[in-house]
This record gives C-alpha cells, sequence and structure tokens, in this order.
C-alpha cells in the first residue's frame, strides 16, 4: 500500500519549495549526485547538497507564520548500514523567493554501502499552540523525495592505500606495490596492495588521476611492470589454471588482455629482455 | 580509528563456522581458543585504506584476551552475560581501532569473530548459533561494539546500567539509534529511572520517544530542548 | 701409500671444479670450513652420545713431515705443491676430529653398486663429490662439506683417518686426497685430484686396519680410544689467512662462536649436544661463551624460547622478554619464531660491527640447530638497546628447508624448490620472520600512526582496468528489487487527502477527516481499505496503537466496515483521530478478497 503522510496540523502546499537539484563536490566543483559516488573510500570527506527554492511568503500564508526566520532547511544523509545520520541546516531569510545552498558533510569514515538522503522544511523554533497551525519546535512542514546514493559495492577497485614511506621504513619511492601470498592461487585483493607515498610530490599528484594523467599514466606502468616482477619468481614453467580472482588469475589476464602474452611467457620475458618487456609495456597499457 | 580489518565472505565464514563448531564439540572452548588465527588466504579487505597487518592482528587478540581472561579462565558465564557484553564491547571499541565504515560490514565481523575471537564468542554464545559467529548485526562482537559505539561511556558510568532487554529494545528502534544524541540521552532517562519493571518501561518510552520522531525532527533540537522534550515524554509513559 | 692420479673420463669432474662445487657461499673460507665440518660431524652422531669436535691447530714436528713426504704423498703430484709444502720441516695443519660419531663406513670401492641400505659414508666423502645424502634431515644434504677442506689447504691435501663398523668389527681406514690443477703426464690427460692408498686393481682404496691404524697413530694427534670410533681429518698448511696460529685459533673460536653457538647451549637436559674445542699444539683456546656473549646472548635467549615452545614445555626465565610467534602458512604452522630486545652491554672486546648490536633473526634447521644464515632487518632506533631473533622450522618440515638450501648451506631459497607447495612453505616463512621482524622491530606509537590520509580510491578505480572484472569496494549498481507485489485489479488509483481537521472530543487530539477519492477502476466502484498508523522518522509503526491513533472508520459505512467501495469521481470520507503530538502515515489499498467491505454503496 502507498503512504501518505499526514501531521496534525496545517503543513504549506508541496509546491511552495522546490528541491531542485542534488549534488556533490569534487575537486571544488559541483557535480550532479549520481546514484553512485566515485572515488569514495573511507579516507573520503564528501559533501552532498541541494539547491532549494521557496515561496516563502506561500508557506508563511499556509502555516500561518509570522516570520521565514521561524524556519529551518535540514538535510539529512541517513547511513543505516552504519546506523549514524548526518545534519546539514539552513536558516532562510525574509525574502519572498529565495533559493538555499543546504549541504551536509559526510566525515572520513564514518560512512559506509549507501547513503539515503533527503531534505526538510521544519519549524526552527518554537511558537504558541493552538489552531492547528504547528507550533513546536522540529515540526516537519514538507519534505523532499528520498533519494540513495551508493557509496560501496562490488565493483573492480584496485587494491591501494596512501602512507608517508618514512613511517614504515619504506625508500622514498613514489610508489609501491605491496605483496604477501603463499600461492599464485591466493586472493587477489587480500594479498597485493599498491601503496602510494604520500609524502612524494608524484605520487600526491597520481592521486587525482583525473588532474594529473601524466603522473597517473606513469603510475599505471608502473603498478603494470611490479605486478609482473612480484609473480615472476613463483611462475611454474608451464601454464597452469588459477583460482578465481587469485593473484595468478588477475595477473595471467592482465598479460593476456594488455601483451596477448601469457604468463609464463610474460615472466620470462620480463627476466631475459626486461628492455623489450619495458617497451611493450608501456605501448601497451597506454593504448 | 585507522584500521580496517580483512573479511571474510559469507561461504566461507560457514565453513569456518562448522570448524569451531567440530572444535567446541570434541574439546571445549580451549580447543576453540586454539582455532584462533590472523589471516586467512580467502579474506579480502576493504579495496583501499589501511588494513590491520597480521602482526597487529595479533597484537589485538593478545591485548583482548588479556583483559578479558578472567571470563575466559572462568569458562561459563552464568548470570554475568550482561557484565560480559558491557565490558568486551568497552575493550573491543578500545583496542579494535576500527573504521566505523569498516565495522557497517558483516564480513569484518565474520573475519574477527570466525578467525580472531572464535573463543570469546563462544563464551557469550556456546549455541554457536550462525546470526552470533557470523558478522549479522546480532552478532557477539558486533553488537557490544556498537552499543559501546552508539552510548560510549554512558554504558559503563550509570549507577543502574541498561540491562540486555533494554539495549535490545534500543538498538531495535534503528531511527533512535541513528540520531546519537537521542540515543544517549534515552539511554541516559533509562538508566536513571527508578521504578517497577523498567524494560517493560523502556519499552514504552522507547516507543514514545520514536513515535515523536514522525512529526518533529529531534535532530535541530539542542541537547537542553532533547533532554527536556525526552524527560517529558518519560514523566508520561507507564507500565502496561 | 700408492699415488693414484685420476684420469679423465666422461663426466669425471675436473679438480678445480671440484672445488668450485660450494658454489658462490655467503660465508668467509673459515666460516664455511667450520659449517661444513661441524655439520657433517654432527651428521655422522652415533647417538646420544654428545659428539666431541675438536679443532687442533698445530705444528708437525720434523718426523712427522718426514713421515708424509715419505711414507704418505709418494709420487710426482703435478699440479700441486704438496711436494714444495712438505720440504718445510715446520709444517702448520689443521687436525679435525670426531668422536661418538660412526665414522666413515660403508663400502671403500666406488665401482660397484653398493648393497641395498648400505651406507656410503666414506666413498661419498672421498671419492663422490657432489653426492647427495638420502637423509634430508641432516645438515649436509649435498656432501660437499669436503671439497671446503681441500680450498683451506694451501697445497689442496687432505689426509683422512677413519674407524667405522664394518661386519668384521670396527675397522680403521686411512686415505690421502688431494685437489690441484689439470695435468698431462706421458700422453694422457688428468683431472688434476690424487689419491694415495692402495692400488687395488687399478683403483685406489684406503690402507685398512693395523697399517691404517698405525700411520694413523704417527700422524695424528688424536687417536681412538677404546671402542670409540670417528673421523679425523688432517689439512695441510691451512691458509686462514692471519698472521700466525694463534691468530688463525682466534679466527676459527670465533667462526666455532657465530656459526657454531646453538650447539654450545645445553637442551633441557643440560647436556650440550657437540663437545667443540679449538686447540693449539693441543692446547684449549677459549672459545666465548654465547650466553654472557655482548651480541650473542639475545640470539640464545631466542633460542631458548624457541625449544620450549617446540617442545611444548614452559618457556625458560630470561631477563628480557622474549616473544614466541608460531608462524603458519593457511594457519597450518610452520615453525616458531623468538625475538627479543636487549640492551647494549660495554664491552672491551671488539665484535664485527656488522654484527653488533645485533640486529639480526638466525636461521638454523630444526634439529641439527646449525645456523644457515643471518636475516639482517634494521637496528633499533633506540640507541643502547639491540635485538635478535632466531627461527627454526617444526621437525616435520625440516626437509623442506633443507631442499631449499644452495651446496653451502647458506641460505634458503624457495625459488630453487620445484614442489609448489614445499616452495611457498619456505617463502611464506621467509616473508612472515621479515614481517613480524619488522613488526617487533616498529615503536608501536609509529606503527600505530603509520596510516595516510589520502583517499586512494581514485587511483583504485582508474587501475581497477587490470583487474579482469574481480570484485572490488566500488559502489556497484543494487539489483532492483522486483515489482511491487499483489494484485492489482483494473488500473484504479486511489488519493489520499486531508479534508478537514481540528481538535478532538480527548484533549491533545486531533480528529482528520479523510477524503479518498479512485480515478480509473470498474465504473460499479472499488473496494478501498485504509489504514492509519503512526509515522517515525523514516517509517511507519507496523501494529495498531490504540493510545496514539483511532481509525472512526467509513463516513456513510456501517460501524466495522474495512473497505468502502468507491465510485470514479465519487469521493468516500474516512475520519480518525490521533494524538496531535504524532504524525500518521495513511496506507491506502484496493481491499483483499475476504476483507469486511460494506454492503451497500453508502453516501459521500
Amino acid at each position: 500500500m502507498p503512504a501518505a503522510r499526514f501531521m496534525p496540523y496545517e503543513t504549506p502546499d508541496a509546491e511552495s519549495v522546490q528541491w531542485d537539484a542534488w549534488w556533490f563536490v569534487r575537486g571544488g566543483v559541483r557535480e550532479a549526485l549520481p546514484q553512485q559516488l566515485p572515488g569514495w573510500d573511507y579516507s573520503s570527506v564528501e559533501t552532498i547538497g541541494v539547491t532549494v527554492h521557496l515561496d516563502t511568503e506561500a508557506i508563511k500564508s499556509a502555516t500561518g507564520m509570522q516570520s521565514a526566520r521561524d524556519l529551518e532547511l535540514v538535510l539529512i544523509a541517513d547511513c543505516a548500514p552504519l546506523g549514524r545520520r548526518f545534519v546539514g541546516a539552513a536558516s532562510i531569510d525574509e525574502e519572498a523567493e529565495e533559493t538555499v545552498d543546504l549541504s551536509v558533510e559526510i566525515p572520513a569514515g564514518e560512512a559506509a554501502l549507501q547513503l539515503e538522503v533527503s531534505a526538510h522544511l521544519v519549524l526552527a523554533s518554537p511558537g504558541e499552540p493552538g489552531s492547528g497551525r504547528p507550533h513546536l519546535a522540529g515540526s516537519r512542514l514538507l519534505s523532499s523525495q528520498r533519494r540513495t546514493v551508493q557509496l560501496e559495492g562490488e565493483a573492480s577497485r584496485f587494491p591501494s592505500e596512501a602512507v608517508p614511506f618514512s613511517a614504515i621504513g619504506l625508500e622514498p619511492a613514489p610508489w609501491t606495490i605491496s605483496a604477501s601470498f603463499a600461492d599464485l592461487n591466493d586472493s587477489f585483493m587480500g594479498s597485493i596492495r599498491l601503496l602510494m607515498n604520500e609524502e612524494h610530490p608524484l605520487a600526491r599528484a597520481a592521486l587525482d588521476p583525473v588532474a594529473n594523467p601524466e603522473a597517473a599514466e606513469r603510475l599505471k606502468i608502473d603498478v603494470f611492470r611490479m605486478l609482473v616482477a612480484v609473480v615472476a619468481p613463483d611462475i611454474p614453467e608451464c601454464a597452469e589454471q588459477y583460482e578465481e580472482a587469485s593473484v595468478g588469475e588477475v595477473v595471467t589476464n592482465m598479460a593476456d588482455l594488455y601483451l596477448r602474452q601469457t604468463l609464463v611467457e610474460a615472466a620470462s620475458m620480463y627476466r631475459e629482455n626486461p628492455l623489450r618487456f619495458e617497451r611493450l609495456c608501456y605501448s601497451a597499457v597506454n593504448e | 580509528m585507522i584500521y580496517s580489518y580483512p573479511r571474510l565472505p559469507r561461504s566461507v565464514s560457514e565453513a569456518r563456522l562448522g570448524e569451531i563448531a567440530a572444535a567446541h564439540q570434541g574439546g571445549g572452548l580451549v580447543a576453540v581458543s586454539k582455532h584462533a588465527a590472523f589471516e586467512h588466504e580467502r579474506s579480502v579487505p576493504v579495496a583501499t585504506g589501511r588494513v590491520a597487518t597480521v602482526q597487529e592482528i595479533r597484537a589485538l587478540r593478545t591485548a583482548v584476551c588479556s583483559a578479558m581472561s578472567h571470563w575466559i579462565e572462568r569458562g561459563t558465564l552464568g548470570a554475568d552475560a550482561a557484565r560480559f557484553d558491557s565490558e568486551l564491547g568497552v575493550v573491543l571499541h578500545h583496542e579494535l581501532q576500527i573504521v566505523p565504515s569498516d565495522a557497517a560490514h558483516e564480513d569484518t565481523w565474520s573475519f574477527l569473530t570466525l578467525m580472531v575471537f572464535p573463543d570469546l564468542a563462544t563464551l557469550r554464545f556456546p549455541g554457536l548459533h550462525k546470526d552470533r559467529m557470523v558478522g549479522t548485526p546480532r552478532n557477539a562482537l558486533r553488537r557490544v561494539w556498537q552499543r559501546q559505539e552508539v552510548l560510549g561511556d554512558w554504558l559503563q558510568t550509570a549507577d543502574a546500567p541498561l540491562g540486555e532487554d533494554e539495549l535490545v529494545g534500543l538498538f531495535e528502534r534503528s531511527a533512535m539509534v541513528r540520531n546519537r544524541r537521542l540515543a544517549r540521552i534515552t539511554a541516559g532517562i533509562v538508566a536513571a529511572h527508578d521504578g517497577a519493571n523498567r524494560s517493560a518501561w523502556a519499552r514504552n518510552f522507547y516507543k514514545a520517544v520514536t513515535f515523536q520522531t514522525g512529526m518533529r525532527m529531534l535532530d535541530v533540537l539542542d541537547d537542553a530542548a532533547l533532554t527536556d522534550l525526552l524527560t517529558q515524554t518519560a514523566a508520561q509513559v507507564t507500565v502496561d | 701409500m700408492d699415488w693414484y692420479p685420476q684420469r679423465f673420463e666422461p663426466g669425471a669432474i675436473q679438480g678445480d671444479g671440484a672445488k668450485k662445487l660450494l658454489g658462490s657461499p655467503k660465508v668467509s673460507l673459515e666460516d664455511m670450513l667450520v659449517r661444513e665440518t661441524a655439520q657433517n660431524s654432527w651428521d655422522a652422531r652415533a647417538g646420544d652420545r654428545p659428539v666431541a669436535f675438536t679443532m687442533n691447530l698445530r705444528q708437525l714436528d720434523a718426523a712427522s713431515v718426514r713421515d708424509l713426504r715419505e711414507n704418505v704423498f709418494t709420487g710426482e703430484g703435478p699440479g700441486t705443491h704438496i711436494h714444495e709444502a712438505l720440504a718445510d720441516e715446520s709444517l702448520w695443519i689443521i687436525e679435525i676430529s670426531d668422536r661418538g660419531t660412526i665414522g666413515l663406513g660403508g663400502p671403500v670401492r666406488n665401482d660397484l653398486t653398493p648393497p641395498p641400505g648400505a651406507v656410503t659414508h666414506f666413498i661419498n666423502l672421498v671419492f663422490n663429490i657432489g653426492a647427495t645424502k638420502s637423509d634430508k634431515s641432516s645438515g649436509g644434504t649435498y656432501g660437499f662439506g669436503k671439497s671446503i677442506a681441500y680450498m683451506v689447504s694451501e697445497v689442496g691435501a687432505v689426509v683422512i683417518w677413519s674407524r667405522c663398523n664394518t661386519d668384521s668389527g670396527p675397522e680403521d681406514r686411512l686415505i690421502a686426497s688431494a685437489i690441484g690443477d689439470v695435468f698431462d703426464r706421458e700422453g694422457f690427460r688428468y683431472t688434476g685430484r690424487h689419491w694415495w692408498g692402495r692400488t687395488v686393481e687399478g683403483r685406489p682404496e684406503p690402507l685398512v686396519g693395523q697399517a691404517a691404524a698405525t700411520l694413523g697413530n704417527r700422524l695424528f694427534s688424536k687417536g681412538f680410544d677404546g671402542d670409540e670410533l670417528g673421523t679425523s681429518l688432517l689439512i695441510l698448511a691451512p691458509l686462514l689467512g692471519e698472521p700466525g696460529p694463534d691468530d688463525d685459533a682466534e679466527v676459527l673460536a670465533q667462526s666455532v662462536l657465530w656459526n657454531l653457538w646453538p650447539k654450545l647451549i645445553p637442551g633441557a637436559d643440560g647436556e650440550r649436544a657437540m663437545d667443540i674445542r679449538v686447540q693449539v699444539n693441543g692446547v684449549d683456546h677459549s672459545i666465548p661463551d654465547p650466553a654472557t656473549h655482548p651480541a650473542l646472548s639475545g640470539h640464545v635467549a631466542c633460542l631458548r624460547a624457541v625449544r620450549a615452545a617446540q617442545a611444548g614445555s614452559e618457556p625458560p626465565a630470561s631477563l628480557f622478554r622474549t616473544e614466541v610467534i608460531e608462524l603458519s602458512r593457511y594457519n597450518a604452522p610452520i615453525g616458531h619464531l623468538a625475538l627479543t630486545k636487549y640492551p647494549v652491554p660495554r664491552t672491551p672486546v671488539r665484535i664485527d660491527e656488522t654484527r653488533f648490536p645485533s640486529h639480526s633473526v638466525t636461521l638454523m634447521r630444526s634439529s641439527a640447530e646449525l645456523v644457515v644464515r643471518e636475516l639482517d632487518r634494521p637496528a633499533l632506533a633506540d640507541p643502547g638497546f639491540q635485538w635478535a631473533g632466531v627461527f627454526k622450522p617444526l621437525a616435520d618440515h625440516d626437509s623442506i628447508f633443507a631442499e631449499s638450501e644452495p651446496p653451502a648451506h647458506d641460505d634458503w631459497a624457495p625459488e630453487s624448490l620445484t614442489n609448489k607447495i614445499h616452495k611457498s612453505i619456505v617463502k611464506v616463512a621467509l616473508d612472515k620472520i621479515r614481517q613480524e621482524a619488522d613488526h617487533f622491530l616498529a615503536p608501536s606509537a609509529q606503527a600505530r600512526v603509520a596510516s595516510g590520509n589520502s583517499s586512494t580510491a581514485a587511483v583504485g578505480d582508474m587501475l581497477a582496468g587490470f583487474l579482469g572484472g574481480i570484485a572490488g569496494s566500488a559502489p556497484s549498481p543494487k539489483a532492483k528489487a522486483g515489482g511491487a507485489g499483489g494484485a492489482r485489479s483494473a488500473k484504479a488509483a486511489i488519493a489520499v487527502r486531508r479534508a478537514e481537521g481540528g481538535p478532538a472530543d480527548r484533549a491533545g487530539w486531533t480528529r482528520t477527516v479523510l477524503e479518498v477519492s479512485v480515478r480509473g477502476g470498474l465504473p460499479s466502484g472499488t473496494p478501498v481499505a485504509v489504514r492509519v498508523r503512526v509515522a517515525t522518522d523514516g517509517g511507519t509503526e507496523r501494529s495498531e496503537q490504540p493510545d496514539y491513533v483511532r481509525e472512526i472508520g467509513w463516513v456513510g459505512a456501517e460501524e466495522g466496515a474495512e473497505a468502502a467501495i468507491i465510485k470514479p469521481e465519487t469521493p468516500r470520507l474516512y475520519v480518525f483521530e490521533s494524538r496531535d503530538d504524532i504524525a500518521v502515515d495513511v496506507n491506502s489499498g484496493i481491499a483483499a478478497e475476504d476483507a469486511d467491505i460494506e454492503r451497500s454503496g453508502g453516501t459521500s
């Protein structure tokens, strides 16, 4: 059954507020809020907002309010999987028509899986009771539709981590691969991790691949080479079937896709003809 | 809060639970303790960010088990399950240093429960029910961590801390719990309530508070206004 | 004795090739001498008796030199410099002896297949350089150990005297051997390998029995007491690089200390597994006690801790905390690693600065407890403190680690293994030892903050193409839930709006009249049911709550009717009362077939 919500008091006409456009911020620029938030992880600080147009006169006359300052716009970002919600608020001026940007900041590491965002017009301060008008602080007058934004899912993402190399005793390279697998059949996602040196300018640049495509390209070639290097000592002399999503399977597919070679061939070229490997690697990855 | 932990997929968790159950049947809690481990070849952590190393996970177990050793030595909880939960919540919350985002994932808790602390979970729920051992919201570790995360020191400092029923009732009201201030003040009022059959009273109180949230957005009230509202609400609540 | 130089034949190893068989060891000559000879002696242990292992640097008297020259190293010996050495009547030698061992038993002929199950110690040591030992748990897996003795000798010459059991009782055996350069003689090419013994049917064999015992007793300072068995090795003109014999003895003592220290540590029974001595002309040269050594004391504490862990006994008391970690692969144990931190003591003794302050894990095999190598990691940052570690595989994994050793037994090299699981075990052990040591060394505070602040999600997504589609944690479209269930008849759309509201009779309650209308549906009307429930933040309370909501019902229908028939364009009214501090959710829908539907069409 579809539900309609009724307050025990008069509420303004739904058309007196337009919840226009939902947005989020990337690289200092607002972009339309998609169903799946790109490039989000537990280190991201995210700002999500909505632009709201209000007909304050219509609201005042419907609710019998004296001043639009008694109203408040509230943005709720609800993260049910984590049992946590984030609240952003904006006050309203006395203008007859107003456009308000309402936003909320989601701190790093405090959200998971998905957010449900909604915006609300509420009574900010208590008024006089009686006559079927809202008077309790927080009384809801109008609400937007709820929107669901996926933060996490199961789409591929290369395992990686930013860390100051000096703190973990690594030489000051821009990046490296950390590998700990007992066998090439071990899970790739569980045993390989790209470490990005936060102290290195090249790594910092590559962390924003869109803004710094050259750094990103260099990283890509290095990662390709490092992956082959890391498995090369364990490659048997003849091709093998590896378990799904294992180190062996991923690197096998990578060699096939980019070099059109079996892993055995790629590893042997890496060992025996490193310069040719380097050239092929460069052209394949940057195709 | 800096660590994410490896995650154990459901299929692996179920197999692992079978091993733990067999160990428990064969050699009790001691045998389950011997099954504790710090890694699994099919565990997969979140793709990005800092993941606890094997060494850190081992140190975690050492720290938690040493803080909980008096319970482990007892081997059974008897009537003290609530006290165990409360202590475990504090210790876990302090030692895990888990990124809350990571704590929202079932598979994270499956790893922590079935690999790292199978004995603590078995001690609490010797029936080894899947819901308690796999990382669902009712998981032995997840629920106590979550209570500590939401209520913080409220759980410990109150003179008459919330009992199991009172906590379960509160956390079932997920909309209330998402508003952390609301949850804490509510818990504080319950803890301070001095009346007969407090848990039945608390159930009605939670209901009364939740019912206000449909009309009013309690998030916009400041602490004083929220406390006033909840105190007034509590004053009207009776036991059925 | 008869001289027997080896002619070239297919497959024969050239003399200097035999010298090279040790590969490219990572350790010095004296270390290798100590390691390999001790290893061979340990492998030859007779049983529970401690092995007595003595390295005696001594100067021969003129009679003994003459004896060697006239009765042992006979013939020309081209390609060696034996005769030059024996011209010096104050020749120095090293006599290395083991007792409490089984001696060099088995056949003395190399050209016949040994009887099944027979030992082949003699022919392996004397003739078969490069033979593989069948007992993998022994330290000297490849039996290359003997070539080191030739390398230490300036003239590449040794004399071997052994007493072993044979079918006819204990037997003395004595043979001399040398490795020199390839040479040509009388139209034949020779490998540079020489033996001196008895030539039998054109083959070299050792002197045996009383003849061997008599000559041995003349040449060697240590004989065999009673029923004692064992082996003695006499290395001519040893070259250890030091200016004098006392210095050489010190080199050997230091080498024993660093390479054999586990053998100097008594076991749980208080016994040493090996009684090791370094002597100069038969007088003991002191070997420092590793347990009190400025650098090694930490390693000793670790060894004791690992021994206890592997024996399942209580950890031994130690002055500084020692941590024992069971290393495993796929949660199956591989071995034990112990780590400790301890102060750097002031010491007047000069210790190699690559070893002191200590900053390594000693790798050793489980039963032999001979040092394979030191795995270095960074030194502690805290001034005044050093750290040490010991790793030993479990006894049943010993052979796997042995297999991965190069001929000099100075490393574990997983890449040399062909068995995938074995390769993985050794690799995992080495990886984990490094990881554990690094974790142990990192101050805990530093380890806790070693995490970055930047998101790598964008990088992870950019590189996702490498992954061939395997699951990660980037957001993905969620499967849409199936269409709403329930039967819909004739596409009726129900609309509900507030018609009027005001205070109810009960104080604090509101009475609300809803207008319910239907678009579409049957012209005769659609049965519509309405349910009013308490609204909560983000949801609806499922159960009825009479203390909050009272449903009065349809206007114009008999009391208790759940559903009203609503015709298109003819709205009906529904009344409820609710407390005025709550919101309600009104659910409306086409009534279920078994609902209590009003009997008449009602009035609007």
